[in-house]
């Protein structure tokens, strides 16, 4: 067995190597092919070439029949969907039989209570007004009034006996650390303002 | 050569998985593609198996076949076989052994061994002495009849890496077998 460019394995050999040099290589390499040559090829035994034959003959039906059964399953899976998508659309339409459905206590609509109508006429407002004083404040209104007026009188006399009011607060002190008096002294004699 | 490559007739009918197309396939293509997987591995059992194998991918990927060499790209496809299989399964070493074992056991039971046999038994004792990519070079080259260009594509390595590589190969192999007659 040769190889296709043996012939030219010499020319191939000195875009490489010095001519010399391509001349001794492209000689050791046909030699060495016709070492190889001397020992013959193991052959397939025919029964292995017939088993492979065998082999790929049942590979190429196969797949056919594969090609052909996944294309029909496909059509068959394509067509039970269609059918379950159609049935269900007309499950859906088809109305529904009347069932029996267990008593329910009937619930009563809570009543609304209307509101009093407004009054219209001005002239009632007064006797209105009055009505609402008498409901917010009954008639013990002014047995009230006189217990809140004692105890304002009762806080006052107490203010009064502490002396609170004549103690003299100490003047605020300023963030500079002056009194306010301090500080509006301190600008009058100042005479900075008048340019 | 010219018988070797396939016609755009014949690959038109391998690509339709017409009837019959196989089997042309399998008569052109199965010795050597056996040849090369029983140089590696020396085990018949096992060649068988890689050509099994081999073919069914061929019939699996022919749709990717983008033309050009047929040879090329079908060698190709045995040369990632069998490297696949060798790191899948991290036997190379006890693959040969085994095939190796496997020789000498047949030696033993069979009186009537051939010369032929023998001869052959002393190319696979050689390449197994050299490393195992320059072996699978020689055989892939030797096998697939590819050109030393196509060669070095088929590898990914510079064509005057591929050149050298096959005469220091073949050097070492005739230095193995004439020196040891």
């Amino acid at each position: 067995m040769r190889t296709n460019d043996i012939h030219n394995l010499e020319d191939l050999l000195r875009r490489f190597v010095d001519a010399s040099v391509a001349e001794t290589m492209a000689e050791d390499i046909r030699r060495g092919d016709a070492l190889l040559d001397g020992f013959p090829s193991p052959e397939l035994s025919a029964q292995a070439a017939a088993e492979l034959r065998r082999r790929l003959d049942t590979l190429r039906p196969q797949s056919r029949r594969q090609t052909l059964g996944s294309i029909w399953a496909g059509i068959a899976a394509g067509a039970a969907a269609a059918a379950m998508v159609v049935w269900g659309i007309s499950f859906m339409q088809t109305p529904s039989a009347p069932t029996e459905r267990a008593p329910v206590a009937q619930v009563q609509r809570p009543a609304v209570q209307e509101p009093e109508p407004v009054v219209q006429d001005r002239s009632e407002l007064p006797g209105f007004t009055l009505n609402l004083w008498e409901d917010t404040y009954p008639a013990e209104s002014d047995a009230a009034f006189s217990e809140i007026k004692s105890e304002l009188d009762n806080i006052a006399a107490w203010i009064e006996t502490l002396g609170i009011m004549d103690t003299a607060f100490p003047d605020e002190r300023l963030f500079n650390g002056e009194t306010a008096s301090q500080s509006e002294t301190k600008i009058e004699l100042t005479d900075f303002w008048k340019g | 050569m010219a018988e070797q490559q396939l016609s755009a007739t014949f690959l038109e009918r391998l690509i339709k998985r017409e009837n019959g197309a196989f089997d042309e396939l399998v008569r052109r293509y199965a010795g050597r593609c056996y040849g090369y997987f029983y140089r590696l591995c020396g085990n018949a059992e096992q060649s068988e198996e890689f050509v099994s194998e081999l073919f069914v991918k061929l019939v699996e990927k022919i749709d990717t076949f983008e033309g050009g060499s047929f040879d090329k790209w079908l060698f190709t496809v045995a040369s990632n076989l069998f490297r696949d299989h060798l790191r899948r399964q991290y036997r190379y070493k006890r693959l040969l052994d085994e095939a190796a074992e496997h020789q000498r056991r047949r030696q033993d039971d069979s009186a009537e061994q051939s010369r032929q046999e023998a001869a052959n038994d002393r190319l696979q004792w050689a390449l197994e002495k050299l490393d195992k990519e320059t072996a699978e070079l020689l055989m892939l080259r030797y096998y697939s009849q590819v050109s030393f260009k196509d060669l070095a594509e088929m590898r990914n390595e510079p064509i005057g890496t591929t050149l050298s590589k096959v005469h220091r190969g073949l050097k070492k192999i005739r230095f193995l077998l004439e020196d040891n007659r």
